[in-house]
C-alpha cells in the first residue's frame, strides 16, 4: 500500500519537477532553464504581462510575449514581442513592436524591430528590419534596412545596409551604409 | 443504579442501539434518514440547476452520505466564490454549490497570463487575475483571483485561487476561496476562506469558514477552521481544531455524573 502511494507521488512529483517530502528537509531540484533556440518556431503561446502587473526578474518564454505592464528585468523571448508597458533590461526576441511606453533595454532581435511614435526606447537596437517612428537613444543596427519616420528622433550611430529617412526626422550620429 | 440504566438507555437511544426497544428504534432511525435525504437532495438538485448554465460542467455525484458531493468543475474563466460567511450550519453543498462569477474589481480588468513553455525568475506583483501554467521563481501577489496549472516556487497571495494540476512550494495567502484539484500539490500552509481540498498538502490550513477534504485529498498538517467535511478516502494525518473549540472547560464539558 506504502510502496503504491510512494510510486504515485514519485510520478506527480516528476512531472511537476518538485518532490513530495517524506521528511522535513525538502529538496528542490531549481527550475530547469528554458532553453530558446533560435532557429525553432515559436510555440503558439502569447503570455500576457497585463496592464497592472509588476514583474521584478526574468522572463524566459518559447512563445510570444505581450508586456502591458512593468518589467524590470530581461526577456528571453523565443517568438515576439509586444511592449506597451515598461521594460527595463535586455530584451532578445524574433520581431518587436513597440507601441508606446517606454523601453529601457538594449534590443537584440532575430527579426524585425518597430518602434512607434509615442514610444521611447533606450539602449541599442539590433534587428533585420527596423521601422523607427517614435524616439531612440543609442545605437541602431539595421542587418537589412531601416526606415526612420517623420517624427523619429535618433540619438546614436547608425548601421545599416539600406536606409530610408522621411522628411522632418531628426538623427544626431553617424550613419554608415554598407553593402551586405 | 437506576441512574446508570438510565443514562445507558439514553445513550442507546441516542447512537440507536437500543436493544430493548430494538424494533421501535431501528425501524425509526431508518425512517428519519429517508425522510432527511430527500430534502437534502432537493437542495442539490436546485444548487446544481443554478450552475446548470456554465459551461465545462461536470455532473454532480450524489453520494449517500450526508458529506457534500463532487462539485463541478468550474471553467477557467469563471472562478468558485462564495457570498458574504454563511451561518456555520449551512449545508456545505451549498456554499460550494452556489457560484458567482466574479468580474476583477480592481486592475484593467485583464489577465496575465504566464504560459505553459514560460518561466518567470522573479517576483510579480498585480491587481489583476493571475494565470499561470509556467513556471514561476518567485512570489506571486495580486489583489484580484489566480489559476494556478503551473509551478511555482514561493507563495501566493490573491483572492480566490484554483490549483490545477499545479506544484507550489510556498504558503498560499488567499482573501477569498481556494480549490486545489487532484493532482496540484502545495507544500506550505493554505490560509483562506473556504478551502475545497482534493489534491496534496504538507502543511496547515488556516480556514475562516468550510474545509472540504473530497476523495483523493491528501493532507500532511493540522487544520484550524469553522467547519470540516471530509469525504470517504480523503487521508489526514494532523489535528483537526474547530473554532468554537477555543474555548472550552474541559470539567465543566465532562461531567460524568449526571
Amino acid at each position: 500500500m506504502e510502496n503504491r502511494e510512494k510510486n504515485h507521488t514519485e510520478d506527480t512529483a516528476e512531472a511537476l519537477k518538485i518532490t513530495t517530502p517524506a521528511h522535513e528537509h525538502i529538496a528542490s531540484p531549481a527550475p530547469a532553464p528554458l532553453e530558446i533556440s533560435e532557429n525553432e518556431e515559436p510555440f503558439d503561446e502569447v503570455g500576457v504581462i497585463s496592464k497592472e502587473t509588476k514583474v521584478m526578474g526574468d522572463i524566459i518564454t518559447k512563445g510570444h510575449l505581450e508586456v502591458e505592464g512593468v518589467v524590470m528585468g530581461n526577456l528571453n523571448v523565443q517568438g515576439d514581442v509586444s511592449i506597451k508597458g515598461e521594460i527595463t533590461g535586455e530584451i532578445s526576441c524574433r520581431n518587436l513592436v513597440v507601441n508606446g511606453g517606454n523601453v529601457k533595454a538594449s534590443i537584440v532581435a532575430r527579426g524585425d524591430v518597430k518602434i512607434s511614435a509615442d514610444a521611447v526606447a533606450e539602449g541599442g537596437i539590433k534587428g533585420n528590419v527596423l521601422d523607427i517612428a517614435g524616439r531612440v537613444e543609442g545605437n541602431v543596427d539595421a542587418f537589412e534596412a531601416l526606415k526612420v519616420g517623420d517624427a523619429a528622433c535618433i540619438h546614436g550611430d547608425i548601421n545599416t545596409p539600406a536606409i530610408a529617412v522621411e522628411l522632418g526626422a531628426e538623427i544626431q550620429g553617424t550613419i554608415q551604409t554598407f553593402k551586405k | 443504579m437506576a441512574t446508570k440504566d438510565n443514562f445507558v438507555k439514553a445513550l442507546k437511544e441516542l447512537t440507536g442501539f437500543d436493544e430493548e426497544g430494538a424494533a421501535a428504534g431501528t425501524q425509526a432511525a431508518p425512517q428519519e434518514k429517508a425522510e432527511e435525504t430527500p430534502s437534502f437532495e432537493e437542495k442539490l438538485q436546485e444548487a446544481v440547476e443554478e450552475s446548470v448554465e456554465e459551461p465545462a460542467e461536470e455532473p454532480v455525484a450524489v453520494q449517500e452520505s450526508e458529506v457534500a458531493p463532487e462539485q463541478p468543475q468550474p471553467a477557467h474563466e469563471e472562478l468558485v466564490h462564495t457570498d458574504a460567511p454563511k451561518p456555520v450550519n449551512a449545508n456545505i453543498a451549498d456554499i460550494f454549490a452556489e457560484k458567482t462569477v466574479v468580474e476583477s474589481a480592481q486592475g484593467s480588468g485583464e489577465t496575465t497570463r504566464i504560459t505553459a513553455n514560460m518561466v518567470v525568475i522573479g517576483d510579480i506583483t498585480s491587481t489583476d487575475r493571475v494565470d499561470i501554467f509556467g513556471r514561476v521563481r518567485g512570489d506571486i501577489q495580486t489583489e484580484d483571483d489566480i489559476v494556478l496549472e503551473g509551478v511555482v516556487e514561493g507563495g501566493i497571495s490573491g483572492r480566490n485561487m484554483l490549483l490545477q494540476g499545479s506544484a507550489l512550494r510556498g504558503n498560499v495567502l488567499a482573501s477569498g476561496d481556494v480549490a486545489i484539484e487532484s493532482g496540484s500539490v502545495i507544500v506550505g500552509n493554505v490560509q483562506a476562506e473556504n478551502v475545497k481540498l482534493d489534491g496534496k498538502v504538507k502543511g496547515n490550513l488556516f480556514v475562516e469558514q468550510m474545509t472540504q477534504l473530497t476523495e483523493n485529498a491528501l493532507l500532511v498538517g493540522d487544520v484550524e477552521t469553522t467547519g470540516v467535511a471530509a469525504s470517504v478516502g480523503s487521508r489526514i494525518r494532523g489535528n483537526i481544531k474547530t473554532k468554537q473549540a477555543n474555548d472550552i472547560s474541559e470539567d465543566e464539558e465532562f461531567i460524568l455524573e449526571v
